[in-house]
């Protein structure tokens, strides 16, 4: 096998090297690290729209703005608004609001709910029953007994993986890809069977 | 150019046809098949990269490597396809398939999108995207062996069909020239028969199968009709040719016999007229003299004269009764034909003109004549004494005749020459000279019965020869006769030509 030219090699091993500092680096940087993860994050969440769809209504008009909202604190800075900024998706421009209650949320596609709502989150997901909003967060149970719709969560190979509860997207209207369900976890059956029979009482 | 067969022309020309017309196609189905299958190959791999690519948007925004790697190793039912990968948004080589090939068959960046081929390998970068946006790059390659393999049989299957059908060629060509050869061979044959045997009644009658070849044959046999019955016209006019040559010969025969009977005849009265006009003559001379001899004192001067006149006007008579009757012999009688020595001949007629040559003190110069022809001796002698005694005639009067006669071979020829001095002849009468009665001189210049040079004429003519003259006047002239050799004659050393120039030649 020809060896690659010499820029490129330097350029691998460069990268290597940088990785490695990252990886190896134990504790240190630590919000060099974060800010690492939610510039991923902040990707895959405006990512998202282009593997949902929403109902009609969803929108006002057809040039409405996709707009994805924050309750909460927000953990992305302005990562988030660096990685939409300028994106088009089915002729809807990106937005990003942040809310500071739930009574702010209007017009919204996407709503990230921060950590810090845990407490709250329940209550926000009942108030937002009948409304095409794609619920996202991190919190841990998100998807399971609080009846979101999606999750970030980090695996054991320290990757960023999604958690979709394909029955509370749907009792939406908002029809998730195949793709995007391919690459990530569906929440079994039977508990969604469980779920939607707890939230028939 | 060796020239080659009918046959061997039309099989090849038919063979090489067949076999031109199934390299054409064979190569053409094959390059069509080669194209054609590359390109439903690329359409092929194009729409599998499409399809491949479609699903693959989430993963690579996702990360996830597993699924990449699922989504790749569907690749196996594609067994030419034998390198795979996936490049992120960045353009990093993400995901490989399959996991155990060398890193070195993944190209380190995404080239430009689309197909390409290379000469082993089909490759395509296909940009994977989700809702307009890019998301990374799918990178497949195709083994280009399998095709190859496949070409090959291709074109051993079209070797082996193209070897069949050119030998299936080969036969028919050489089943349908027959078809063509045949008739012509035929039409040939009837040819080389006729022109053999100048038979042109034979006719061509084989079968023929083309419409061509049958008007070939029918124009064929319309020719052989024609130039029989032009044969037979032909035959018939030479055949009535013939008869009329016949009728004629017989008509010039007959009349020729009719002519030779009356010119016999004539002859016969000439000879008879003057054979009886001698004894009255002979008498009328004979009286004359009588009278003068017996009677001269009783005539008186005037009388005497009278009777001389008469006397000599009969002594003339006579010669030319005498010359008459000579040629009048030559002509009816029949020549027997002997080998006779001219200078013997010659020196008789010397000695036969002894008196006369005396009395006029004539030279005469034999000496050059020698030499055998075959001749009538008679007839010989009567030549040579006209032509001597015309030599020594024609001088001027005081002056002493000169002649000199020689020989010389002309061929199958002897020429014998009389060259005299003497007036000579002018050009103006040359044509006449040999005729009857011709004169050229009063009577009284010179005397003679007008005979002379007739008779040698027409002795020389009966017997082969032929008679001339050349004459310059004034320096006199030169006779000649030809007649034919007896036995070969040596030159004889000397001829005149260089001393005298002829001014007219003459043949007759």
């Amino acid at each position: 096998m020809p060896l690659p030219p010499t820029h490129l090699l330097i350029r691998r091993l460069t990268f290597c090297a940088v990785w490695l500092l990252g990886v190896l680096t134990p504790g240190s940087e630590a919000s060099g690290q974060t800010s690492r993860e939610y510039e991923i994050k902040a990707v895959l969440l405006f990512n998202l729209a282009r593997f949902v769809e929403w109902p009609t209504n969803a929108f006002p008009s057809p040039q409405a703005p996709l707009v994805i909202g924050i309750l909460g604190r927000d953990p992305f800075g302005p990562l988030l608004d660096e990685a939409v900024a300028g994106e088009v998706i089915n002729g809807h421009p990106v937005l990003v609001q942040r809310y500071s209650s739930l009574a702010q949320v209007k017009d919204c596609q996407i709503l990230f709910i921060g950590v810090t709502e845990s407490g709250r989150a329940r209550d926000v997901i009942s108030a937002l029953k009948g409304r095409p909003i794609l619920t996202v967060s991190e919190i841990s149970g998100f998807t399971q007994q609080l009846g979101g719709m999606t999750r970030f969560y980090v695996n054991e190979q320290n990757k960023i993986r999604l958690r979709i509860n394909l029955q509370a997207a749907k009792s939406e209207g908002l029809s998730i890809s195949s793709k995007l369900l391919q690459v990530a976890e569906v929440e079994k059956a039977s508990y969604l069977w469980g779920q939607v029979h707890g939230d028939s009482q | 150019m060796k020239p080659s067969s009918l046959k061997g022309t039309l099989v090849g020309a038919m063979f090489m046809t067949a076999v031109t017309a199934l390299l054409l196609t064979g190569a053409t189905m094959t390059v069509y098949e080669f194209s054609a299958y590359k390109q439903s190959l690329a359409r092929h791999l194009a729409s599998l990269a499409q399809t491949i690519a479609a699903n693959s948007s989430a993963l690579l925004v996702y990360d996830d490597q597993k699924v990449a790697q699922e989504v790749l190793s569907a690749l196996k039912s594609e067994p030419a396809a034998d390198a795979a990968c996936f490049y992120d948004q960045a353009g990093r080589l993400y995901s490989a398939y399959p996991t155990n090939l060398a890193a070195g068959n993944f190209p380190v960046f995404p080239g430009p999108d689309g197909l390409r081929f290379s000469r082993l390998y089909l490759t395509i970068f296909q940009p994977v995207e989700e809702k307009g946006a890019r998301v990374g790059t799918l990178f497949i390659r195709e083994d280009l062996r399998g095709i190859y393999r496949r070409l090959g049989i291709y074109v051993s299957v079209v070797v082996v069909v193209m070897a069949g059908s050119a030998a299936l060629a080969l036969l028919l060509s050489t089943f349908f020239q027959q078809r063509i050869t045949r008739p012509v061979l035929a039409l040939a044959e009837v040819a080389r028969q006729i022109s053999q045997k100048k038979d042109f009644s034979v006719r061509a009658d084989m079968g023929v199968s083309a419409e061509e070849l049958r008007l070939l044959k029918e124009a064929f046999n319309e020719m052989l009709d024609r130039i029989h019955q032009r044969d037979v016209a032909l035959q018939q006019a030479q055949r009535q040719l013939q008869q009329y040559a016949a009728d004629l010969e017989a008509r010039v025969t007959e009349r020729t016999q009719s002519l030779e009977e009356t010119t016999r005849q004539l002859y016969d009265f000439c000879y008879s007229v003057a054979h009886d006009l001698k004894a009255p003559i002979r008498a009328q001379v004979a009286y004359a003299r009588l009278l003068l001899d017996d009677c001269g004192e009783r005539l008186g001067p005037e009388g005497t004269t009278y009777a001389e006149r008469i006397q000599a006007a009969g002594e003339r008579q006579a010669l030319l009764v005498n010359d008459l009757l000579a040629h009048v012999s030559l002509s009816r009688s029949d020549l027997p034909m002997a080998a006779v020595d001219l200078a013997e001949t010659a020196e008789n007629v010397r000695a036969d003109l002894r008196l006369e040559l005396e009395r006029q003190g004539a030279a005469v110069d034999l000496s050059g004549v020698r030499g055998t022809v075959m001749a009538n001796p008679a007839s010989l002698h009567l030549i040579l004494i006209n032509l001597l005694s015309n030599a020594l005639k024609f001088v001027p009067r005081g002056q002493q005749p000169r002649v000199r006669a020689w020989t010389e071979p002309r061929g199958e020829f002897l020429r014998l020459w009389v060259e005299d001095n003497g007036v000579g002849i002018s050009s103006q009468y040359m044509d006449k000279l040999f005729g009857m009665f011709q004169r050229l001189h009063t009577r009284e210049e010179y005397p003679g019965t007008g005979i002379g040079l007739a008779l040698v004429k027409r002795a020389t003519e009966r017997m082969q020869g032929r008679v001339g003259v050349e004459s310059q006047e004034v320096q006199g002239s030169r006779f000649w006769v030809e007649l034919p050799a007896a036995a070969p004659l040596q030159n004889s050393g000397t001829t005149p030509d260089d001393r005298v120039e002829p001014i007219h030649k003459m043949s007759v």
